[in-house]
């Protein structure tokens, strides 16, 4: 009872919206008398035959369409063209049902339509292309038509959203209806009622969704249901001149009736749909009519009728199936197969296109990333070379400063060594000179005859001659030495007298110091260690190890004294000591000491704790370079305000 | 004349000796040996106005010649020694500092025996 209310009130609701329609349509009737911008026309036709049409289930307008194609082609707009084309084979289909010809105009659409990429225009030509396949019988190919229309349904925000998809959900109610698949049916007829509640326009569609529901419900079996829906369905039929849409009415209706035993409501219902296909020469619903009607009279064995309607079938059957028919429509499938064939080949294409691109992108990236590591490369081998000549330069200036400090330590050398030279000359001058007197005198006593005093003379001379030797050996030794310090590092080991190597160095190293600097003195000790005899070593390169150790230690005795109370003895002492096969050189001192923050650093080249210009901060270093290539170790102990130790240890 | 002479090499004993053969043997002069600054004070200390002259050398290790210069001119000062320093650095500074300290007289190596002997005369 409340179904059928609700029924009354939609039937009423969509009776005032389809005269409302009617007053929209007249409308713009009115303008159209206005308008003759070719543009604006073509789109108040448009909206006119789709008023009547879609919304309102009336034929459609063929003048208007023509009008609308004409302005199409003078426009030579695709798009214009495509809503023209559709119109046509609308107009053949659902009026004249003639699906060939609606074929034809549906196919030559299509590609203009794909070509503007309207996806609304695309999706209904598919939906329309559906529907005369649904009434060819060809089910499989109006599934694939819906599907392809249901995959180019234009965005959710256009206006006309709803509607397409009412159409979508429309044709697979009508496809899952002829496979007899009641839940299906079901399933979209629920959804397209609910899609038709969304827009609320157009009494068309109204009347195809009580079709739809009353389908459902007659394949399910529930018959009750189902008549309601074709009853509510059928006080609609007056207002709507859709030809396709009562097809759709009464194949399902009279399938229903026929099922249900309703042999007389089947015919009665046969004979609406043989007088609605008379009334607009429809062949789809004469043939369908013309069907029913053989079936039923056959039935109830009135052979004449039946005869006669199985004459009218068979020759519209003919017409509509005839080969040349036939012909066209396989024609047209072709023509569109080749033509989608086309169109993939140009995608397929396009995308190898763009793929090449992508290649030839990639390539250039490469190119452009190889020739950017190649830059790079080339710089880095430029900075490279510049680094290398850096360190290069860098060698050269090490080489010179090592050569410079070995300069430096020559420079304090030279006065101590004035000063060592002077001595021996000394006694050799004077001694010779003694000597010179000491043969006269020797020469005196021979003529007095005084043996005695001769031979004491001549022990004296012979003495002294010996002086004379040692001293002026001294002195060889001393320039030998200083050759030695001056020439590069001959990096020969010599078995040498490490004690006299010490000694010899201590002193120059004195001198030296004293020479530069009148107030410097310090007290200076030796305990060396008698029994090492000779080491093998490189004696030039230990020596000055031994005159950096003892310039040091001078040096930090100096500065005690000078920021010191007078009590202070500066203190420097050098031993050496045989321990099992190494040798021990240590060279102490009582100054002040290495800071601990400083005593990591101390054989670190170019570090010194000196005013500027004068200590290259060399010396430790070198004399740990040397030391380590001796194979041997060089340790320091010191403690601040103390003193301290330096210890040399040489394998011997 | 007892004359102490200060040197730290041991071989300039022999070479004063062998010099002044003739003086030491004829008693004129008598020759001291002291072979560092300490040492010298040390016999200074025992044998107060023994020595005359001092020659002393003025690079030695522990105690300079110039340090014992100052201490022998403050502290034998009724009268002091005479002192002459030797050395083999005759720059200007150390001349200086010597003849500031009280030196009486300066002298450079290697020692002109012969100029040694007139000055020694002059003093005599």
């Amino acid at each position: 009872m409340i179904k059928r209310i609700s029924v009354l009130i939609i039937v009423i609701h969509f009776g005032i919206t389809g005269l409302c329609q009617t007053k929209y349509t007249d409308s713009l009737k009115a303008v159209l008398t206005h308008t003759k911008n070719a543009t604006e026309r073509f789109n108040l036709l448009n909206n006119i035959v789709l008023d009547l049409t879609s919304f309102r289930g009336d034929n459609v307008d063929s003048s208007a369409t023509m009008e609308m194609l004409q302005i199409a082609q003078e426009l030579n707009n695709d798009s214009l063209k495509a809503i023209s084309y559709n119109w046509l084979g609308s107009f053949f289909y659902l009026k004249k049902g003639d699906n060939t010809s609606a074929l034809e105009y549906y196919f030559k659409a299509l590609p203009l339509a794909e070509k503007t990429k309207e996806k609304r225009r695309i999706s209904s030509l598919y939906f329309d292309m559906a529907l005369v396949y649904f009434d060819m019988l060809d089910n499989e190919m109006a599934l694939k038509m819906t599907r392809k229309g249901g995959e180019n349904l234009p965005d959710k925000s256009h206006p006309l959203y709803d509607f397409m998809l009412l159409q979508y959900e429309a044709n697979m109610v009508q496809y899952f209806l002829l496979a007899k698949n009641a839940d299906s049916a079901f399933k979209y007829a629920r959804e397209s009622h609910e899609t038709l509640g969304r827009f609320n326009e157009g009494i068309a569609y109204v009347y195809l969704d009580h079709i739809n529901l009353a389908s459902s419900y007659a394949i399910s079996g529930n018959a009750q249901k189902a008549e309601e829906y074709f009853t509510a369905a059928m006080p609609l039929q007056d207002s709507i001149e859709n030809a396709s849409t009562h097809l759709y009415f009464y194949n399902n209706y009279i399938h229903f009736l026929l099922a249900n035993g309703r042999t007389s409501d089947a015919v009665i219902q046969s004979r609406r749909l043989m007088a609605l296909g008379l009334q607009h020469e429809n062949n789809n619903l004469k043939l369908a009519g013309a069907g029913f009607l053989r079936q039923l009279y056959d039935t109830l064995n009135q052979k004449d009728s039946a005869y006669y309607y199985s004459m009218m079938e068979a020759e519209i059957n003919s017409q509509i199936f005839s080969q040349a028919n036939k012909n066209k429509v396989q024609s047209l499938i072709f023509n569109e197969q080749l033509r989608s064939v086309e169109e993939k080949n140009k995608e397929v294409a396009y995308r190898n296109k763009l793929k090449q691109y992508g290649l030839l992108a990639g390539l250039g990236m490469v190119l452009f990333i190889s020739f950017i590591l190649f830059r790079n490369n080339r710089q880095k081998q430029k900075t490279n070379k510049v680094l290398e000549k850096t360190l290069s330069d860098l060698k050269s200036t090490q080489t010179q400063l090592i050569q410079s400090e070995k300069m430096a330590s020559l420079g304090e050398l030279t006065a101590g060594i004035a000063h060592e030279i002077q001595n021996p000359l000394n006694f050799v001058n004077n001694f010779s000179e003694v000597n010179q007197e000491l043969i006269s005198e020797m020469i005196e006593e021979v003529e007095k005859g005084n043996t005695a005093e001769v031979k004491a003379i001549a022990k004296d001379i012979k003495e002294n001659e010996e002086k004379i030797n040692h001293h002026g050996k001294r002195a060889d030794a001393i320039v030998k030495g200083m050759l030695q310090h001056s020439r590069s590092s001959s990096g020969v080991k010599e078995p040498t007298d490490i004690n006299a190597l010490c000694d010899e160095y201590l002193r120059l190293s004195y001198h030296g110091l004293r020479a530069k600097d009148k107030s410097f003195n310090a007290k200076f000790e030796t305990d060396f260690d008698n029994s090492i005899g000779n080491i093998n070593i490189i004696s030039q390169d230990i020596g000055r190890v031994l005159l950096n150790l003892i310039n040091n230690a001078f040096y930090a005795v100096t500065e005690k004294k000078k920021s010191c109370v007078e009590e202070y003895n500066p203190s420097v002492s050098v031993a050496t000591k045989k321990i099992n096969d190494k040798v021990e050189i240590s060279v102490k001192d009582n100054g002040n000491g290495i800071p601990e923050s400083v005593k990591e650093k101390i054989f670190q080249p170019f570090f010194t704790t000196k005013p500027t210009g004068q200590g290259t901060g060399l010396g430790l270093s070198l004399s740990y370079d040397i030391v380590k290539a001796h194979g041997g170790e060089i340790k320091v102990e010191t403690k601040e305000g103390e003193g301290t130790a330096f210890t040399i240890q040489l394998i011997m | 004349m007892k004359i102490l002479v200060v040197d730290d090499e041991q071989d300039v004993k022999i070479l004063f000796e062998q010099r002044f053969r003739k003086e030491i043997k004829n008693k004129e002069i008598e020759f001291v040996f002291a072979f560092s600054g300490e040492e010298a004070l040390t016999y200074l200390d025992g044998n107060n106005h023994e020595a005359v002259l001092i020659l002393s050398d003025i690079n030695m290790p522990g105690m300079s010649g110039l340090d014992l210069l100052g201490r022998i001119k403050k502290k034998f000062q009724t009268p002091p020694p005479m002192v002459m320093m030797i050395t083999a650095y005759g720059d200007k500074e150390n001349y200086d500092t010597a003849m500031e300290l009280g030196a009486d007289d300066f002298l450079t190596k290697p020692v002109e025996f012969t100029l040694l002997k007139e000055k020694l005369k002059a003093i005599q």
